[in-house]
């Protein structure tokens, strides 16, 4: 097992401008597992072929344990990579493909052998060893993959969106394996997808990427509760945050938010914060999450509270709970109530907004006026 | 059946029905080549003449092997001449143009466009329009009269290279960098992955090449003086040749003809599929 040192690197690609990877810098420590996300194309996959060696590196170094290995070549950087199509070798067997690393490093018969049957208990792969890639399903081919990962005991692993071509079902239960995995063999991992519910299920910490540059670096629960920007309030949360465009005002000492249709006293915990970033009206972006706002009565009296009104367009049923899509005027929110809630579409509701746990953020800049300096790098 | 019978369309049953007479067609010289080729003496003058054989024989294969008296050579030695060019011809052109078709598809080196676009250009030459240069670089290199100048010509195949190429082309890079962590060395991912992979287009070049090397008398007419060197697709040529107004002749040239069409024929039928399969990978129809 060893650790990761990614030190303010970079990668330029021939004739483009901007970089794909800009200013990288983060330190992985043992046995973490790491996951990059964001949307396609924004440089989290390149940055792990860069880690894997399978990329130069343009700008920056690159440790693993105490090694610099900007220019060791893949094979020699003691790490594996699960691909997001499996890669495995078609006409390989299941027990060559998880042998042929060891073969190439000269391990000797036994121990081959030894291992694979090992790694092949552990995935419950025995079964299937004598078989050929094409006679494997999408599941199977995974575990192969892993396998092949795994035998080598490598100081760091490392995956790329490998959940991807699963169906829904077999990609929940391959990833409560690859926790279940990790948390025995406690390798570092670095792992990338673009799925925010794996990430928010797997990592240990979450790094989320856009156009090449970490918008935010937490573990899940922070990533969830203190997005440090637009970005990242939007994407990470299933469904995502809503975001009602507005303005702050302050009077008397109190802080407003004002749009067409309400105006809220906002908390004075608030204040503070608030006061450093605005003047005195400034245009801003409010966050709330679906499940603090809120269809019933009772809500006003234990939260402080913005109240508005709304018609009900739309009602999306996910069985242990039910989304409402509220139009309130300017913009369309969503609001998370119980299961068996007796609206229909249509209706006229009066919705209510816990205000001690809104996101405020810059309208221009997209930073976050209410969780600054919490969890940004 | 039936159903099948009404799915057809008119313009379906015309089209099949006129391929099927085609297809006939294509087939009569191949059929009188072998009715030809094991006729008896009295056979070839019979009037009026009859393209099925009565009686079948051997005797003019026994002719052509054992008593081909008058010339130096035996047949039989321009037989064992074709098969070690045609064996060492194929696996040099295999190892050469899939190692050129793997550094191309997957490499990353300078020049590569450059040497694209050679292959590329050299795909357009007829082989007719190359021969003086090939003569003066055989006899340049000193090597008229060995097996060499049969197979120094066909082993720049830029054919052979360019299917290569397409076909490796196809095999996912993720194979090739799973192997590389693997730690596999370039040597080792082309031998264990990626020639296994490319096994249908490495079949594919060795019918082509065999085709060409099997019938090619370039080589023995223009770079090889020595009788005992040249090929059977050049004796096969002069024998035809020399035998056109020869009715007795026939039997022999026909023997000799099938002799020369078999291998081709054996080795399309077995690999025909595979043929296909890296002509459709390629792109190449």
């Amino acid at each position: 097992m060893g650790s990761l040192s990614c030190r303010h690197i970079f990668k330029y690609y021939k004739g483009e401008h901007r970089p794909a990877v800009k200013d990288f810098n983060l330190e992985v420590s043992e046995g973490e597992f790491l996951v990059l996300v964001g949307p396609s194309g924004c440089g989290k996959s390149t940055m792990l072929r860069m880690i894997a060696g399978l990329e130069p590196i343009s700008e920056g170094d690159l440790y693993i344990g105490d090694r610099y290995v900007n220019f060791v070549s893949p094979k020699n950087r003691d790490i594996s990579m699960v691909f997001q199509n499996y890669a495995l070798y078609p006409n390989l067997s299941v027990y060559e493909n998880i042998a042929l690393g060891l073969k190439l490093r000269k391990v000797a018969k036994h121990e081959v052998e030894l291992k694979v049957n090992r790694t092949a208990k552990i995935l419950e792969i025995s079964h299937l060893l004598d078989r050929l890639p094409s006679q494997l399903s999408g599941g199977q081919k995974q575990r192969v993959a892993l396998g092949r990962a795994i035998v080598r005991e490598p100081q760091v692993f490392l995956m790329d969106e490998p959940l991807s071509n699963l169906d829904a079902k077999l990609r929940a239960q391959t990833r409560a394996e690859i926790m279940k995995l990790h948390s025995q063999l406690k390798t570092t991992t670095v792992y990338v997808t673009h799925d925010q519910t794996e990430a928010m299920t797997m990592g240990t910490r979450i790094v989320v990427m856009k156009d090449g540059e970490v918008q935010q670096v937490a573990p899940p629960q922070i990533m969830y509760d203190q997005p440090c920007n637009l970005f990242v309030a939007s994407f990470i949360g299933s469904p995502q945050m809503n975001l009602i465009p507005g303005s702050v005002n302050r009077r008397e000492g109190k802080y407003y938010f004002e749009t067409k249709r309400v105006l809220w006293e906002l908390p004075q915990r608030y204040g503070d914060s608030l006061k450093a970033a605005t003047s005195n009206l400034r245009q801003v972006v409010l966050g709330i999450r679906p499940e603090h706002i809120g269809a019933d009565r009772e809500m006003p009296k234990k939260y402080p509270c913005g109240m508005t009104a709304g018609t009900i367009e739309m009602i999306e049923l996910m069985g242990s709970d039910t989304f409402l899509f509220v139009n309130i005027g300017e913009s369309t929110v969503i609001v998370r109530t119980e299961a068996g809630s007796p609206f229909a579409a249509g209706d006229q509701i009066e919705i209510a907004f816990r205000l001690d746990r809104i996101h405020l953020f810059d309208a221009e800049q997209g930073g976050s006026l209410t969780s600054q300096g919490v969890t940004s790098l | 059946m039936r159903r099948r019978m009404r799915r057809l369309s008119l313009s379906s049953v015309l089209l099949i029905a006129g391929l099927t007479g085609l297809a006939l067609f294509m087939l009569i010289p191949i059929v009188y080549i072998f009715n030809h080729a094991f006729k008896p003496l009295d056979e070839m003058f019979l009037f009026p003449p009859r393209i099925l054989v009565q009686e079948p024989t051997i005797v003019n294969f026994e002719k052509l092997f054992f008593a081909t008296s008058g010339d130096v050579v035996p047949f039989t030695r321009y037989l064992f001449n074709s098969i070690i060019i045609a064996v060492i011809t194929i696996f040099c052109v295999i190892t050469v143009s899939s190692m050129a078709g793997y550094a191309i598809a997957k490499l990353r080196f300078g020049l590569k466009g450059l040497i694209m676009g050679l292959i590329y250009i050299s795909l357009m030459f007829a082989a007719e329009t190359v021969s003086i240069p090939r003569y003066l670089i055989i006899s340049g290199l000193g090597i008229n009269d060995t097996y060499f100048a049969h197979i120094l010509p066909f082993l720049a195949s830029p054919v052979a290279v360019f299917l290569m190429m397409a076909f490796i082309g196809q095999i996912p890079n993720d194979l090739i960098e799973a192997a590389k962590l693997d730690g596999a060395s370039e040597v080792a991912i082309f031998n264990r992955i990626v020639m296994p992979l490319a096994a249908p287009a490495v079949a594919t070049i060795a019918i082509l090449t065999f085709q060409g090397v099997w019938g090619d008398v370039e080589a023995s007419t223009l770079y090889v003086q020595d009788e005992a060197l040249k090929n059977i697709a050049y004796y096969v040529q002069t024998l035809v040749s020399g035998a056109q107004n020869n009715v007795a002749g026939q039997g022999l040239m026909a023997a000799a003809s099938l002799l020369m069409f078999l291998p081709n024929l054996i080795i399309f039928l077995v690999f025909q599929k595979r043929v296909m399969q890296t002509m459709l990978h390629s792109g190449v129809k």
